[in-house]
């Protein structure tokens, strides 16, 4: 019994040590103040958290291990068409029971969906981890704003532009990237983010700099969605001749921005289920083995990287849009990180299970919102430990089962 | 004739893997390459593949009823000062530099296994054979966004496709475990079974029967038999176990230290003094 | 461009490439041995950096004013507690991946980085720390006859001397120490070095900890010369770091000094000469070409794709 105690208690010694200087002492100046309390609680966690590891580990005895899972657990076909007709329905109505808070809290985890499913086709299923996706998010968003600014773009004229010019520029980053393996793909994804983030920044004569770029919110069929309409319109509230409410902007957004979510969920699952699909995921597996199939492994990872980049681009023009403003500082590498998070905590490659990730990851803060500063420290342990224990996320991804048909 | 090896050169660093190796493989024969560990042949195999680009020679696939193939041009070669003069072979040269590679290799009817088993271990067998199928199916994009007829019909056939070869390598009852999961044996099969899914006239196997046992063998040795009997498959393969060899094959190459030093029928092999003493001992 | 100009970026590149050079050892130690890129080593940075003022700090409310002492507590206290964190965080967060996929690793890097910077931003808070200055002075050395000079603060003059020891410490343990020969062949193969009795988890932890070192004494001198930090210095840093790694040709111990240095001078050339907004965007960009064109860097040498 001694000896189940020993290990813990070095860890819990070691925790104190390596926590005491930088939680214990904190800088005041050229001073600093001392707190004894939190390297304390640190190294009782460390303590516990290593007791518990023991005590799971000798349940689970080696042997005992759990099988390896069976490719056979299908959702039943009538609770599964049950449900994909009724979600849609309820998210449909979901907005006009929302107050103006939560409605942007939903369009924001709207855009965290579009923006999951779009890493979900480059990382989870192409295999290629791509930290600067924030990159293709932001040129959306600025497509919308800049087209705006210079152009006079609307925008139902923006959405399509800022899809294509994401998609464009990661095809142009795709090209020569896509032949280099995993982790350096990685950095220079990473790099090309960051690029894009201090041009925006540092440009300020064309981007506005750190201050941002006001934009405008859609119209539907040139109806404006303010209390009082630019010269020669009518806002959408006169039309009706209902009150005017800001919330019918947001309802608005909202219900697009819903479809669109929709539109390219059905597109992704689609293409999981085509032969473009499964040469992604085939070349997640073996890059080698593919070429050796007579798959063009440039082509077929340059079409995941585009298409995830114009998902993205998507999600910038809504991300503009909702927000009525836009700056740097929104595409840090921060973002990349979480919307990674996502993806990594949803299950790699499963649809559901990143869509349930996005939506918890956004609600969940603002339900907390006590807790809002240990946010992004808490992301980053669930990554850590994801990895660690169920690399393959909460919701595992399944593979589909066939039998022969008749043609 | 469907394969011509032609004086292939290949250097890595400062060691010359294969110095003027040139054989040929008859349509519809089995033809093995042997020779001791590191005497080239899977780097043989890595050049008509195309994942090594040859530094020198030439490699034909003359189909018997297609067009040639270059395989060295397909692969992409570097651009030499008489390209100035010749645009338009520069432009294909350019064209073949960015989207030629392995994969060219493969669509004009060149396919193969590895030493070292290269499945796709985290998708089902099924799904594995479906992977080499993609070319017959990759023309149905806007068809398999909507999911139209046509594309059903083809994704069943592919599907059935698919399933036959299962059978044939009676491997049916485990089209949906994933592949990793297989023994050993099975993914060998699985590997081959993969290859013919991509409707190959060459079949190259890479030690098609390391790691089995006895048994195993024999089935294997039947399978290959049976797939030159019955499709008129041409197959090249690598492999140590003499036997095996001996009993199957129409011609066999023996390398040693990177050049070919005796080619012949099984007989002929066996009685050469220079093979006997590199390599049969 | 004045020579004198010309002269002085000289002097600040090739110390803030020193600094570069000192940090991407980890980087290139770790991917050289396990092949995956240490994402958190430059977070390992930003704490060190943190540690020398919360030191500083302790020493001055002891009373204690004599330079060289505080020079020399402050640099072995944080070395050894960032080697300590560098060592921790290679048991609890990298050893149970070591035989997972390759994507893993580096999504655990990139969770331990916030990590990291969360904790010190809570610990610590958001706003941005300074040090007292310790060592006042500097050589004026003129370079014309117009009376142009250069200035080489003491602060720089003791980055550059203590960075090529550590190097020169470094080399030696590499070369001549069986550690060190343990490290390079645990590099070359790992299952094979670990079938010869090495013990290569032991092995990995001790290439940790010597990235972090050598992480630690670029944190302190930085922080001794530029005199403030925040939280958020890691990432910038670390990437260029890992640029430098790159350049050099990752793997490589003179590579990555190299790379650091030629970094150090591009970017003060830059900022310099061209535009100091963009410099960062610079040297990103410098790092995206160097992969695509040349991935095995200066002094590495290509791989060979084996089938």
């Amino acid at each position: 019994m001694g000896a189940f105690f020993i290990q813990p208690l070095i860890t819990a010694a070691l925790v104190l040590v390596l926590t005491a200087p930088i939680s214990g002492l904190v800088l005041d100046g050229y001073r600093f103040d001392l707190h004894w309390q939190p390297p304390l609680w640190l190294a009782l966690a460390a303590f516990f958290i290593h007791v518990g590891l023991i005590l799971i580990r000798r349940l689970l005895r080696p042997g005992q291990k759990a099988p390896p899972q069976q490719n056979s657990r299908q959702i039943h076909p009538t609770v599964l068409r049950t449900a994909t007709i009724l979600l849609p329905l309820l998210g449909l109505l979901l907005p006009f029971f929302l107050g103006k808070y939560w409605l942007t809290v939903a369009i924001l985890a709207l855009i965290y969906v579009l923006l999951a499913l779009g890493l979900n086709i480059v990382v989870g299923l192409a295999g290629m981890l791509d930290l600067g996706f924030v990159a293709f998010y932001a040129v959306g968003a600025y497509g919308y704003a800049l087209g705006q600014e210079y152009l006079g773009l609307g925008f139902w004229a923006a959405l399509p532009l800022g899809a294509s010019l994401a998609a464009g520029l990661g095809m142009i980053l795709g090209f020569p990237v896509l032949r280099m393996h995993g982790d350096y793909l990685a950095i220079v994804t990473l790099g090309f983010g960051e690029i894009i983030r201090l041009i925006l920044n540092n440009w300020v004569s064309f981007t506005g700099g750190p201050n941002g770029m006001r934009v405008d919110s859609p119209t539907l069929l040139g109806l404006e969605f303010s209390r009082r309409a630019k010269e020669g319109n009518v806002p959408f509230h006169e039309f009706l001749g209902i009150d005017y409410s800001s919330n019918h902007r947001h309802i608005f957004i909202y219900l697009i921005l819903f479809l669109v979510v929709l539109a390219t969920l059905s597109l992704v699952t689609r293409l999981k289920h085509m032969p473009l699909g499964r040469s992604w995921e085939a070349l997640r597996e073996d890059e080698i083995a593919c070429r050796s199939l007579g798959i063009n492994h440039v082509t077929v990872k340059l079409s995941a990287f585009a298409l995830g980049a114009m998902i993205g681009g998507i999600g910038g023009v809504f991300f503009a849009a909702s927000q009525g403003f836009v700056n740097p500082t929104s595409f840090t590498f921060f973002e990349s990180a979480l919307i990674l998070a996502i993806v990594v905590l949803g299950g790699l490659g499963s649809i559901p299970g990143v869509i349930i990730a996005a939506i918890v990851i956004t609600v969940l803060p603002e339900l907390l919102r006590d807790f809002s500063d240990y946010r992004v420290l808490v992301f980053g342990l669930a990554m850590v430990c994801m990895m660690i224990w169920r690399p393959k996320g909460l919701v595992q991804n399944r593979r589909p089962v066939f039998q022969r048909r008749s043609a | 004739m469907l394969l011509r090896v032609e004086n292939l050169k290949m250097r890595f660093g400062g060691v010359l893997a294969l110095n003027n190796v040139a054989f040929q493989v008859q349509a519809g024969s089995i033809t093995a390459l042997i020779g001791p560990n590191g005497a080239g042949k899977t780097t043989v195999f890595n050049c008509i593949t195309g994942f090594y680009q040859a530094q020198q020679g030439q490699l034909h696939l003359t189909p018997p009823n297609r067009p040639a193939v270059n395989l060295i041009q397909i692969l992409g070669q570097p651009f030499t000062w008489t390209d100035l003069f010749q645009p338009r072979q520069a432009i294909k040269k350019w064209g073949y530099k960015m989207f030629g590679g392995p994969h060219m290799v493969c669509r004009a009817g060149i396919a193969r296994t590895f030493q070292n088993i290269r499945l796709f271990k985290e998708m089902t067998v099924l799904e594995n054979l479906l992977v080499a199928q993609h070319r017959q199916l990759n023309g149905r994009f806007i068809g398999g966004l909507f999911n139209s007829k046509t594309f059903c019909n083809e994704e069943n056939m592919a599907l059935n496709r698919a399933m036959d070869w299962l059978d044939f390598f009676d491997l049916a009852h485990e089209a949906n475990r994933l592949a990793g999961q297989l023994p050993y044996g099975h993914q060998r099969r699985v590997e081959i079974a993969r290859a013919l899914c991509t409707n190959p006239m060459l079949l190259c196997l890479d030690e098609p029967a390391a790691g089995l046992n006895p048994m195993e063998t024999k089935a294997l040795s039947q399978i290959i038999r049976s797939l030159q009997k019955k499709i008129q498959l041409t197959i090249l393969l690598i492999e140590h176990d003499m036997g095996l060899v001996m009993e199957l094959s129409d011609h066999i190459v023996v390398l040693d230290h990177g050049e070919v030093i005796a080619q012949g029928t099984p007989a002929a092999i066996q009685q050469n003094p220079r093979v006997v003493e590199a390599y049969l001992g | 461009m004045e020579p004198s100009i010309l002269a002085q970026q000289t002097v600040n590149g090739l110390v803030l490439g020193t600094s570069y050079g000192l940090i991407a050892i980890g980087y290139t130690m770790v991917y050289g041995i396990i092949g995956m890129i240490n994402f958190a080593h430059g977070e390992i940075y930003m704490v060190s950096a943190y540690l020398t003022a919360i030191f500083l700090a302790v020493l001055a409310s002891f009373g204690i004013t004599s330079v060289p002492f505080t020079l020399v507590v402050v640099l072995a206290a944080t070395i050894c507690v960032t080697a300590l964190h560098g060592w921790f965080l290679e048991r609890i967060a990298y050893r149970p991946l070591r035989n997972s996929t390759r994507l893993a690793p580096l999504i655990t890097a990139i969770g331990l980085s916030l990590v990291l910077q969360n904790y010190v931003r809570l610990s610590q808070g958001a706003r941005s720390q300074g040090i007292p200055t310790l060592l006042q002075g500097s050589f004026a050395i003129p370079i014309d006859s117009h009376g142009n000079l250069i200035r080489i603060t003491h602060v720089q003059t003791l980055i550059v001397i203590v960075a090529l020891l550590s190097m020169a410490v470094l080399t030696f343990i590499m070369h001549r120490t069986s550690l060190g020969r343990a490290c390079r062949a645990t590099e070359q193969d790992r299952i094979m070095a670990s079938l010869l009795g090495i013990d290569t988890d032991r092995v990995i932890a001790i290439v940790f900890i010597i990235g972090a070192a050598m992480a630690a004494i670029a944190g302190v001198l930085v922080s001794l010369n530029y005199g403030s930090f925040d939280f958020h210095i890691g990432f910038v840093t670390g990437i260029k770091a890992f640029t430098a790694a790159v350049l050099g040709g990752i793997g490589s111990l003179p590579g990555a000094m190299l790379g650091g240095l030629i970094l150090g001078l591009a970017e003060s050339f830059f900022a310099g000469f061209v535009n100091s907004d963009y410099k960062d965007v610079f040297a990103f960009s410098l790092l995206v070409l160097i992969l695509i064109f040349r991935p095995s860097g200066l002094l590495g040498q290509p791989q060979i794709t084996k089938v």
